[in-house]
């Protein structure tokens, strides 16, 4: 038996979905989350964007899925962990032709991609949809 | 003035609060969005929840220590080189405020971030 002194801490990654009309964009996103270009909040927010963009494993193409296969099976690696929220979302999504970008934040990243892992938050605007209600430990 | 007093702690030290108007627009941040109300919630943090010192001093320990400097050295969470300095920057700043930022502000680039969102010069310790 091993016995550590100090802090113990575990890693964790939390998924998110984000549903958009067309690509997604830096610009598009900030403008989602409420953020000028030119904040100083903007670097933080380019970390979460990138984060997003390096994290989703082939985004999704919805005027392609094929309507009659459950939505799990619409994502190239089946997804079980889709929230009934996240389903509704996505049949309504297909029907208007819209893209999804699914995937995990990681806790052990940045600073920056760690905290809005570990924050829960669902916004929407008139083109981008994005679902991190998921992101609670 | 803000002093990192760890990686995960600093002290903020006001001459003139801003408001949480001025705080949203130098943070420029679109109303009814994620972003207004993380800033929102930093703004709240700072104060409404978190202890400011000197009217803590002022409140309920000047009777207990003669000078403001002594009570920080007693309460034991600052470093020994801003209790020393401590009495002038009671004189000159209003709101002396421990702060433990959230992950995202807690590097060096996250207290060049505060610091500008409060508009605060950084003092190396």
């Amino acid at each position: 038996m091993k016995i550590r002194a100090g802090f113990v801490s575990n890693s964790s990654s939390t998924s998110f979905l984000i549903i958009s009309d067309g690509d997604l964009d830096r610009k598009g996103f900030f403008s989602l989350m409420g953020v000028d270009s030119k904040s100083p909040l903007a670097s933080v927010f380019t970390t979460l964007y990138e984060a997003i963009l390096d994290n989703t494993r082939r985004p999704v193409d919805l005027s392609r899925v094929d309507p009659n296969v459950p939505v799990q099976d619409w994502f190239s690696d089946f997804r079980d962990d889709l929230t009934p929220r996240m389903i509704e979302k996505l049949k309504d999504a297909r029907r208007r032709g819209l893209k999804v970008y699914y995937g995990e934040l990681d806790s052990e990243s940045s600073y920056a991609e760690t905290f809005f892992c570990t924050d829960s938050f669902e916004v929407e605007n008139d083109k981008i949809y994005f679902n991190a209600l998921d992101c609670v430990w | 003035m803000i002093i990192a007093t760890a990686s995960n702690a600093y002290v903020l030290f006001f001459r003139t609060p801003p408001t949480r108007a001025a705080f949203l627009k130098r943070a420029r941040v679109k109303p009814g969005t994620y972003a207004e109300e993380l800033m929102g919630d930093i703004y709240d943090d700072v104060f409404r929840h978190c202890c400011e010192l000197r009217r803590e001093y002022q409140r309920y320990y000047a009777v207990e220590y003669s000078h403001f400097s002594a009570f920080l050295a007693c309460f034991g969470h600052l470093p020994k080189e801003i209790c020393d300095r401590a009495d002038s920057h009671s004189f000159h700043y209003t709101h002396i405020i421990p702060y433990h930022p959230p992950g995202f502000l807690q590097d060096e680039d996250g207290l060049n971030l505060l610091a500008r969102l409060f508009n605060l010069k950084i003092k190396s310790r």
